[in-house]
């Protein structure tokens, strides 16, 4: 259940496109923006050090000006942990791989100012640990639509749709306690 | 050639674990050791946490017995995981061989989640 970008062949499809159209400033405006500085927003959680089962309450400070499009919050765990692997050669190894234990996103509403939000980490789930070898990591992450400016056409959209149309915004780590 | 045996599989942070080990047949060892250990398993083996005594020296003689308690740190985490890695505590017993493969035998302890009120 490992998060992977879904368009391996976006690429190259978008470089053909850019010479057919000369679309090198399409290109350059959406590396602006893949790079853009994240959102602003105050993103609080109490407790920070929960333990399994226990309510998080989450609270989210919008700035009055341009708040963020699409806003969501998340209670998101993941593991790092060593796979197994099989190559097209039929080659064997180990390779270290981040998964995705838990991920519950909610919509939070457009409008500028504070909204709370409540969640728990399920108490089948595991801990947080950083171990020799292995981890278990918990975090409240926040995240929004990409806000298109009038002009870029349809690939650019479309491109932002399959690849990031959701940009990162602050995340705040907890300890989760079992 | 090595036979664990615990007296409790289930055990409270900080409490002991015992048992025995017995020899089920002689060999050439340079020293018999026992761990209570924090095992990582996933495609690679880690350990995170380890209490060591080791419980003899010299060759192994059949029929000898040996009992032996290791304390739980007070701090152990209960056992968890998911598809793809576990963590659990596990007791380990091992023959120290000269230029060859070290006979162990293992069992599985299950720690007591406790909860603060």
């Amino acid at each position: 259940m490992s998060e992977r970008s879904e368009v391996a062949g976006a690429p190259l499809a978008l470089e053909a496109q850019r010479r057919r159209r000369g679309g090198g400033r399409l290109l350059g405006r959406l590396r602006r923006k893949m790079e853009a500085p994240r959102f602003e927003l105050h993103l609080d959680v109490e407790p920070h050090e929960p333990r399994l089962g226990e309510p998080i309450r989450v609270s989210l400070v919008k700035p009055a000006v341009g708040p963020p499009l699409g806003l969501q919050v998340g209670l998101v765990g993941q593991e790092t942990y060593w796979a197994r692997y099989e190559d097209a050669d039929g080659n064997e190894g180990e390779a270290l791989t981040t998964g995705e234990l838990h991920a519950d996103w909610r919509e939070v509403p457009d409008e500028a100012g504070e909204a709370l939000e409540l969640f728990t980490v399920p108490d089948y789930l595991p801990y947080s640990y950083t171990g020799e070898k292995v981890a278990f990591w918990w975090q409240v992450s926040s995240r929004s639509r990409w806000k298109l400016d009038e002009g870029v056409d349809t690939l650019a959209a479309g491109v932002l749709q399959q690849e990031a149309n959701l940009r990162p915004g602050p995340v705040v780590h907890i300890w989760v306690r079992p | 050639m090595l036979e664990l045996t615990l007296d409790r599989a289930v055990v409270a942070p900080g409490k002991e674990v015992t048992g025995t080990v017995a020899i089920t047949s002689s060999g050439p060892c340079r020293a018999l050791s026992v761990a209570l250990r924090f095992v990582e398993r996933s495609a690679r083996l880690g350990v995170g946490a380890e209490v060591l005594a080791e419980l003899d020296r010299g060759d192994l003689v059949a029929g000898q017995r040996y009992r032996f308690a290791l304390t739980l740190p007070p701090e152990a985490l209960p056992e968890t995981g998911t598809g793809n890695l576990q963590l659990f505590w596990e007791v380990r017993t091992w023959a120290d061989r000269r230029l060859a493969g070290d006979p162990d035998a293992r069992a599985p302890i299950q720690v007591i989640r406790l909860r603060a009120r």
